[in-house]
């Protein structure tokens, strides 16, 4: 019997598995996760991170296995309730998808594309209600560039459009955040910053948290749940203080076949 | 460290890039030279004495361009008055032009572009309607595009007589189908991650196209669509020769009778022209590609 307290089940895989032409990305993954859990994605490239993450709005289904989301298997959500299930999901991909010949309330409008009828989003994108531009002035305080409301997009810094991608993410108020490898391109202290404001936001709006991260100690230091990918398994699901250092070694060890040869 | 010698590296048999190259340039010189004897070229005419007279005089005048009639009669406009109005006509008939072409073509690009298509069609009608409208499309536009808009305007002209609005449509037609062509091609090479993550968010697929994709894609829409404008002017220039009163007319005028001052007037306004249009264009381009960094 499921406790009153106890979180219920976002995304369950049972046995999932996804090929690429035959070639296996994932293969027989059993995973739950819980909503409002806070969860960083670790491993090599091409392990099968990505693809996981885009499971998780249902853009891609596994070939084999199924993949539950929010208790109904994400093969049988019809056109209309997928729309309505990935516009409660948002995405803030590696090269963060901003449009940048827009200002920054613009991008920041399009976090609620999937809500909004063609005729509203383009009302929306041309001409904002007061209420609306105040609205994505105070979602900007929070990521710390509300100076930034009327700025072309492509004038600002990287650090800043991770945070206009961030404010977007906000905008469209999700219950899942997934975040494809965020802060790939920046510094150690923007990355930190980054995570921090992640989490933050995550936590204030009760949304449930998947980063896919190649910096294995910003998870260590800020994920309570850290699972390890390689080559398409899951080689580790755990708390940070569980997983040995063993286990980190093994993560990104190199294959024969990857390792350079000197002379 | 050792020194590498030519022959630590791998054996070839040819020069890789030498003998291709050769190659190439042998049959582009062979093929040129067959097509000439073909066609009939005499490279000779270009030098009769004839010929070069009449050269020698035409670009003797481009340093004295008129500024008035070289043969004035009385009652006339002043000549001056007559090349600008000449030019506003020809600018009038390119801007028509392009306002009918320019949203055919979009629509056609449209059309014929799998940019904006879903990734997966399930619905087998909604499969066959799209390949359908796409096939449509892209054959409407590679028949309107092979013809020249010249040869448009002679079956224009013939069916519904020497008009300006014969003339905008047979230029029409071929511009359109060349701007769907370069527009389609533009959506299609702009960066896709913009769209999908608007897809994967719950957007349409049209939604997603027109926020995800035309936004990067509107410098180079712009920036082509600019220069289809001085092929319009310069086709509107052309459609003179046919008896369209536009700065090709006057030129054709002059030019039979031998007034190649006042015929470097004309194409001197007509180069201005367009020197200003790739100007203005290019303030355009510069302020768009700022904003698409």
């Amino acid at each position: 019997m499921t406790k009153p307290d106890q979180k219920k089940e976002a995304f369950v895989f049972d046995k999932v598995q996804h090929c690429y032409s035959g070639v296996p990305a994932l293969e027989k993954i059993d995973l739950k996760i819980n909503e409002g859990e806070k969860i960083a994605i670790v491993g090599p490239s091409g392990s099968g991170k990505t693809t996981l993450l885009n499971m998780l709005n249902a853009s891609i289904q596994p070939t084999n296995g199924r993949i539950e989301i929010l208790g109904k298997d994400s093969n049988l959500y019809s056109p209309k309730e997928l729309k309505a299930l990935r516009s409660n999901i948002s995405l803030i991909p590696q090269n963060l998808a901003l449009v940048n010949s827009f200002r920054v309330w613009q991008n920041v409008i399009t976090g609620s594309i999937g809500d909004y009828s063609f005729p509203k989003l383009i009302k929306n994108l041309f001409a904002p209600s007061e209420k609306k531009l105040l609205e994505i002035h105070s979602i900007l305080e929070r990521v710390g560039i509300e100076e930034k409301l009327y700025s072309v997009t492509s004038t600002l810094s990287g650090g800043q459009k991770q945070r206009v991608a961030v404010a977007r993410s906000i905008f469209q108020s999700p219950s899942t955040i997934l975040a494809d490898e965020p802060v790939s391109s920046v510094d150690p202290a923007r990355a930190a910053s980054l995570v921090k404001i992640l989490l933050k936001v995550a936590e204030e709006e009760e949304a449930t948290l998947l980063m896919s991260l190649h910096n294995l100690d910003l998870a260590i230091k800020h994920f309570p749940r850290i699972i390890g990918i390689r080559n398409g398994n899951i080689h580790f699901d755990q708390s940070p203080d569980q997983i040995s250092q063993r286990q980190l070694e093994e993560l990104y060890e190199l294959k024969e076949s990857e390792i350079l040869q000197d002379g | 460290m050792a020194k590498k010698s030519i022959n630590s590296l791998p054996s070839t048999t040819v020069s890789p890039l030498i003998g291709k190259r050769r190659s190439i340039l042998f049959w582009i010189t062979l093929i040129t030279i067959i097509c000439g004897f073909l066609i009939g070229l005499k490279p000779d005419n270009l030098f009769s004495n004839n010929s070069l007279k009449l050269a020698t005089e035409f670009f003797k005048a481009s340093i004295s361009p008129a500024i008035d009639y070289e043969n004035p009669v009385e009652g006339t406009e002043p000549f001056l008055k007559v090349v600008v109005e000449s030019i506003l006509i020809t600018l009038r008939f390119a801007i028509l032009v392009m306002s009918v072409s320019v949203p055919i073509g979009a629509i056609l690009a449209f059309l014929s572009t799998t940019a904006w298509w879903p990734e997966n069609i399930n619905s087998t009608t909604k499969k066959s309607l799209l390949r359908t409208l796409h096939i449509i499309a892209r054959s409407w536009i590679a028949f309107a595009r092979s013809i020249h808009e010249l040869i448009w305007g002679i079956i224009f002209i013939t069916a519904m007589g020497l008009s300006t609005e014969a003339a905008i449509v047979a230029v029409t037609i071929p511009f359109s189908g060349i701007l769907a062509k370069i527009y389609a091609e533009i959506f299609e090479e702009q960066c896709k991650e913009t769209q999908s993550m608007f897809r994967a968010i719950g957007a349409g697929y049209f939604v997603s196209f027109l926020v995800g994709i035309i936004p990067s894609a509107l410098p180079d829409i712009i920036s082509y669509t600019f220069y289809r404008l001085e092929c319009a002017l310069r086709a509107a220039a052309v459609f003179g020769f046919v008896g369209i009163e536009t700065i090709g007319y006057k030129i054709k005028l002059s030019s039979d009778e031998f007034h190649y001052q006042e015929v470097w007037t004309y194409l001197y306004a007509l180069f201005l022209t367009i020197a200003l249009l790739e100007w203005w264009g290019g303030k355009i381009r510069v302020s768009l590609n700022s904003k698409h960094v």
